[in-house]
C-alpha cells in the first residue's frame, strides 16, 4: 500500500460547490491523507498550470458486486473487479455505490467490494418485507427501526433499500401477509430514525405513481429507470420539490447491464432467486435513446433547479459498458456534441464545471451520507481529480480527457500523474456507518429466523481485515 | 418404504457399524475443548453448524456432522498420512518440485477446486508462470454446463431460495446421499421453509439414476434409466399436454407432481449425463419459466472438490470463463482450456496434481494417460497411487488443519476456519507450498 505524502498542487482552477469555488486559480495543500492548511516544506509539488480541479468523483449508483453478477462476465464480458476499479480512477472518480445486497448475499458482496482496488465502496442492504413486513402490520415504528438498524450493523451495508414498496404473495395461503406500497410507504413515512433514514428505493416504472407522504424520507435510487412517461417526470419533480433526493442513471443507448424483476430466461440472461420476492433476471441489452424512459431522464436534468437533491450517474458498470459517464458529460458540455436525439430534451441547457462538481461530488456523497468526501474544505478526505481539459476543448478532447484524468490523488496518495497510473494503489475501504444497537434476542426474530446460515456466518471478513459491520 | 422405516433402517445400519463419534463408556464432559459453529468443508454444502469435541488433540466428537464430513476427519489419523516433513526437508522437497516442474513446461496444475479461495488464487498464479492449463478435476462437465447455460439462458437460486419455495425437487442422475449427505436436510426435502413449512411433506421428490441409489427409498418417484433415455423422459414431461408419454410406472405420479408444483429445483450432475441431457435440461427449463406458471431453477451438484464454486469465481473474474484457463506461451490472452484428458496428455509434459482426497470414489482419478508425466503430488495423506518418482508435498488439509474461504454450492462464501487443536502438527499449508513453489527457482 502506498503512503501518501505531503503535496501541494499549484495554480489548479478549482471547483467546488460547497465553499462557491468556481474556478479561481488556487493552492491546495496535501497532508496526511487529508486537504491541509499551507505548509512549507511539501515533498512533492504538482503544477497544475491551469487545469480544472475537483474533488474526486462519486458514482451513487453502479451494479458491481452482486450474487450472480460474477457469472455477466462469462455471460456478457462484463468488466472484472480489477478492470471496474481501475476504469473509475481513470474517470477520477474514488467511491463507487453499489444498490443491493441482502442479509444472504451480504457476505459475497462485501467480500468483491473489498476486491476492488483504487476505490472505496459503499452499499444498501434490501428490507425484505417478509422479515420486517410484521412491524409495519403491526405499526411498530420503534421495533422496525430496531430491526432496521440490525440489519445494517449485521451487514456492513451504509443505508437500506426497498427494492418492491410492497409485498405480494403468490401462494394463497400467505396473502393476509401481503402490504400494498400505499402502507407501506405511508409506514415508512412515519420513521423518525436518523440511522435508518433515507431509505433508498428503486427506480422502477410505476414507481412513482404511489404517493409518497413524506419524500425527504426517501431516495430514489436510478430514477432514470422510473420515468416511463410524461406524469412520471412531472411526479419526479414533484418528489425532489418536495424534499426527495435521487441519482439519475442516464443512458447513452449503448449496450448496459440491466437487472430486472422478471421471471423469464433468455440466451445470455441470467435470472437468479436470491431472496427476494420475485427473480432478478441480470442481461446486458441495449437502451435506445430514443425511448422514453431514457429521454425523460435527460429531460428532468434540465428542469429541475440546482437547489434540489439530485445526483448524476450513468447507468451501467463504470458508466457503461462505453465509457458512458464521459460520454454523458461531453453531450452536457458540448452542444454541438449531442446526439440528434438528444436536442429536444436538453435543448438550451448547457452544463458547466461547477454544475459538474456539484452532480458528481457534493450531491452524491450528501446522498449517499459521506460526509469526508465530495468537497474539498480543509479536513477533507484527500481525494482531488485534475482533467486535462481546456476551455473551448470539442467533443473528442473533452471525451478524451473525462475517460483518462490527468492526475487522481486519493486519500493522499498519487495514483495517477502525466495521463497514467503512477503504480501505486491507494488504501480503499468498504465505508459503513458505525450503528448503535442492542443485537440480542436477534437470532430469535424474524430477521434471522429464516436463513440457512448461522448468525456468526453472516460475514467472511477476516477480522484484521475489517471490523465494520462484525458483531 | 417409508420415511420412518428408512431413517430406522438407516440407524440400523449405523449400529452395525463402529460409531466412531461415540466411544463406549465415556462420558458426554470427557473433553479439553469444545469448538462450535465450525463450518465443514467436506463437500459444498459447507454445513456451518458443526461442532467438534477435542481431547488429547483428537477429535473425540462431533455434532451435526455428517458420514462425509465425518470420514473426511477420521483420515486425518497417522496411518493415513505421511510424516509432516522437517524445514530442511521440506525446503529440499519444494526446491525439487520448482525444478521438476520449471524444466517440464506446460505444467498442468490440477484439482484447486478442493482449496480454499486464497490458495486457488495462489494456483492460478503459479500456472501463469508455468503457462500450462490451469483446471479443476471436472472442467469438462463445468465447461458443458456452463455453456449450455450461457447458451439457453439459466434460471438459478440459491439454496435458502430452494428450501423456501421447492415444491418438487428432483435429482438428475445425482444422489445427495452418496456426495452431498446434508443436502436433503438442510435445503433440499426435509428442510423446513418459508412456504415449505412441513418440510417433506410438502414436497415430491423424484430421482434419475442408472442403478439403485440410496435415495431411492426417499423418492416418490425413482427413474432407473439407463443414460441414453434422459431426453425421451425430458421431451415426456415437456410436452406430456400434448399426450407424449413415457412408458414407466412412476411417470404419471411425476406429471402430476409437477402440474401441482409451482417451483421446481433440479439439481444435476454435469458430469453424470450427455450433452444432449444438458441442452434438453436446460430447454425444459426454460420454456417452464418463459409460460410463466412455474418458476423452474437448475442447480449443478457436483461430486467435485467442496470449492469448485470459489474455483469458478476466480475463474470467473480472472478467465471470464469458470473451468479454467489454459495460459499458452507467447500469449497475453488464455486460449480455451482443452477439452479431453487426451489433449491434455499432448499438451502438458508434467502435472502439479492437487489431490482430492483420500476418499475412495476419488482415489486414483489421474486418468491413465496423464500417469506416465512426471507429477508432484500436493497431498494431505499418504497414497498407494502415488509412483516412485513423484515429488509428494504431504500439507495441512484444507478447511480442517488450515483456515480458507469457501464457497458453498450457490455461491455463498463461508469462512472456514481450522480446528484449533489439530492445526498445529507442523503441515505447510497449500497456500505455502504454491507460493514457494512460485519464488523456488527463480
Amino acid at each position: 500500500m502506498a503512503v501518501s505524502e505531503k503535496v501541494l498542487i499549484k495554480q489548479a482552477r478549482v471547483y467546488d460547490p460547497s465553499q462557491e469555488w468556481r474556478g479561481e486559480l488556487r493552492d491546495l495543500y496535501v497532508a496526511e491523507g487529508r486537504i491541509s492548511e499551507a505548509f512549507g516544506d511539501p515533498q512533492r509539488i504538482i503544477d497544475a498550470g491551469g487545469r480544472p480541479l475537483l474533488s474526486g468523483g462519486i458514482d451513487p449508483h453502479c451494479l458491481l458486486a452482486s450474487q450472480g453478477q460474477a457469472l455477466t462476465r462469462m455471460f456478457a464480458g462484463s468488466p472484472s473487479p480489477d478492470d471496474l476499479g481501475r476504469a473509475y480512477a481513470s474517470m477520477g472518480y474514488v467511491h463507487v455505490h453499489s444498490p443491493f445486497m441482502n442479509l444472504l448475499t451480504a457476505g459475497l458482496v462485501r467480500h468483491a467490494l473489498r476486491r476492488m482496488p483504487f476505490v472505496d465502496t459503499s452499499t444498501c442492504v434490501n428490507i425484505d418485507l417478509r422479515d420486517m413486513g410484521q412491524s409495519i402490520r403491526a405499526n411498530q415504528p420503534d421495533e422496525f427501526s430496531r430491526l432496521a438498524r440490525a440489519l445494517i450493523r449485521l451487514t456492513g451495508a451504509h443505508c437500506l433499500s426497498l427494492p418492491f414498496p410492497h409485498l405480494r404473495h403468490k401462494q394463497r395461503h400467505y396473502i393476509q401477509k401481503n402490504l400494498s406500497a400505499k402502507k407501506v410507504l405511508s409506514f415508512l413515512s412515519l420513521l423518525e430514525d436518523p440511522e435508518v433514514l433515507p431509505i433508498h428505493l428503486w427506480g422502477m416504472p410505476g414507481l412513482l405513481d404511489h404517493e409518497i407522504p413524506s419524500p425527504d424520507h426517501f431516495h430514489i435510487t436510478g430514477l432514470g429507470s422510473a420515468l416511463d412517461s410524461e406524469s412520471s417526470l412531472e411526479q419526479a419533480k414533484a418528489f425532489l420539490a418536495a424534499g426527495g433526493s435521487a441519482d439519475l442513471g442516464l443512458s447513452t443507448g449503448q449496450e448496459q447491464l440491466v437487472v430486472s424483476a422478471d421471471n423469464t430466461v433468455h440466451q445470455t440472461s441470467f435470472s437468479l432467486d436470491l431472496g427476494m420476492q420475485t427473480p432478478l433476471c441480470f442481461q446486458y441489452k441495449p437502451m435506445p435513446l430514443v425511448s422514453t424512459r431514457t429521454m425523460a431522464g435527460w429531460s428532468l436534468l434540465k428542469q429541475v433547479p440546482p437547489s434540489h437533491s439530485l445526483a448524476l450517474g450513468a447507468s451501467g458498470p463504470a458508466g457503461g459498458q462505453s465509457g458512458g459517464m464521459p460520454s454523458i458529460l461531453t453531450w452536457l458540455f458540448d452542444p454541438d456534441s449531442r446526439p440528434q436525439e438528444l436536442n429536444e430534451a436538453l435543448k438550451g441547457y448547457t452544463l458547466d464545471l461547477y454544475e459538474w462538481a456539484r452532480l458528481t461530488r457534493l450531491e452524491p456523497a450528501r446522498l449517499i451520507g459521506l460526509s469526508d468526501v465530495g468537497h474539498l474544505r480543509e479536513g477533507a478526505r484527500a481525494n482531488l481529480a485534475l482533467y486535462d481539459l481546456p476551455l473551448g476543448a470539442d467533443g473528442e478532447e473533452t471525451t478524451s480527457a473525462l475517460r483518462d484524468c490527468w492526475c487522481l490523488i486519493k486519500d493522499g496518495v498519487l495514483v495517477r500523474e502525466g495521463g497514467a497510473f503512477t503504480g501505486s494503489e491507494p488504501p480503499v475501504e468498504m465505508r459503513c456507518p458505525s450503528v448503535d444497537v442492542d443485537v440480542s434476542g436477534l437470532t430469535q426474530s424474524d430477521l434471522l429466523q429464516n436463513t440457512t446460515l448461522r448468525f456468526e456466518h453472516l460475514d467472511v471478513c477476516p477480522p484484521q481485515e475489517d471490523q465494520a459491520g462484525r458483531l | 418404504m417409508s420415511i420412518q422405516k428408512f431413517i430406522r433402517a438407516s440407524m440400523q445400519d449405523e449400529n452395525r457399524e463402529d460409531p466412531p463419534q461415540s466411544p463406549p463408556g465415556e462420558a458426554f464432559t470427557d473433553f479439553d475443548t469444545e469448538h462450535h459453529s465450525m463450518v465443514c468443508a467436506g463437500c459444498s454444502c459447507l454445513c456451518d453448524d458443526i461442532s467438534y469435541y477435542i481431547k488429547d488433540g483428537r477429535v473425540v466428537r462431533t455434532l451435526n456432522l455428517c458420514e462425509v464430513g465425518w470420514k473426511r476427519l477420521c483420515t486425518l489419523s497417522e496411518e493415513d498420512r505421511l510424516p509432516p516433513p522437517c524445514p530442511s526437508l521440506l525446503s529440499e522437497t519444494l526446491n525439487r518440485a520448482a525444478r521438476l516442474l520449471r524444466s517440464h513446461r506446460p505444467v498442468l496444475v490440477l484439482g484447486a477446486d478442493g482449496l480454499g479461495e486464497a490458495a486457488i488464487r495462489a494456483s492460478y498464479e503459479l500456472a501463469g508462470e508455468l503457462q500450462g492449463p490451469w483446471l479443476p478435476w471436472a472442467f469438462m462437465g463445468l465447461r458443458r454446463f456452463y455453456e449450455r447455460a450461457k447458451r439457453f439462458g439459466w434460471a438459478t437460486a440459491l439454496l435458502d431460495e430452494v428450501r423456501d419455495h421447492a415444491e418438487s425437487v428432483i435429482f438428475w442422475r445425482a444422489d445427495p446421499l452418496e456426495t452431498h449427505h446434508r443436502h436433503l436436510s438442510r435445503y433440499s426435502f426435509f428442510a423446513r421453509g418459508r412456504f415449505t413449512e412441513r418440510g417433506n411433506l410438502d414436497r415430491n421428490l423424484a430421482a434419475v439414476a442408472s442403478e439403485k441409489t440410496v435415495i431411492e427409498p426417499l423418492c416418490q418417484q425413482f427413474f432407473q434409466l439407463p443414460a441414453g433415455r434422459d431426453v425421451a423422459l425430458i421431451e415426456a414431461m415437456t410436452h406430456f399436454h400434448q399426450g407424449k408419454g413415457f412408458d414407466h410406472r412412476d411417470f404419471p405420479g411425476f406429471v402430476r407432481a409437477m402440474q401441482g408444483s409451482t417451483y421446481v429445483a433440479l439439481f444435476v450432475d454435469p458430469e453424470k449425463v450427455g450433452d444432449e441431457t444438458l441442452d434438453a435440461l436446460f430447454e425444459w427449463s426454460t420454456k417452464l419459466n418463459n409460460e410463466g406458471r412455474k418458476r423452474m431453477v437448475i442447480l449443478p451438484l457436483w461430486a467435485a472438490g467442496p470449492n469448485i464454486e470459489g474455483f469458478c469465481r476466480v475463474s470467473l473474474e480472472k478467465n471470464a470463463t469458470p473451468w479454467g484457463r489454459t495460459f499458452a506461451e507467447d500469449s497475453t490472452r488464455g486460449q480455451p482450456a482443452e477439452s479431453s484428458w487426451e489433449n491434455l496428455a499432448e499438451t502438458v509434459k508434467s502435472i502439479l496434481v492437487i489431490s482430492p482426497g483420500i476418499d475412495p470414489l476419488h482415489r486414483n482419478r489421474l486418468p491413465e494417460c496423464l500417469r506416465d508425466k512426471p507429477r508432484v503430488v500436493i497431498d494431505p495423506f499418504k497414497q498407494t497411487a502415488h509412483q516412485d518418482d513423484d515429488v509428494v508435498i504431504p500439507t495441512a488439509l484444507p478447511g480442517v488443519e488450515s483456515d480458507g474461504l469457501f464457497f458453498r454450492s450457490d455461491g455463498l462464501p463461508f469462512a472456514v476456519r481450522g480446528i484449533e487443536a489439530i492445526t498445529q502438527q507442523g503441515y505447510p499449508t497449500v497456500d505455502d507450498v504454491l507460493a514457494n513453489i512460485m519464488t523456488e527457482g527463480h
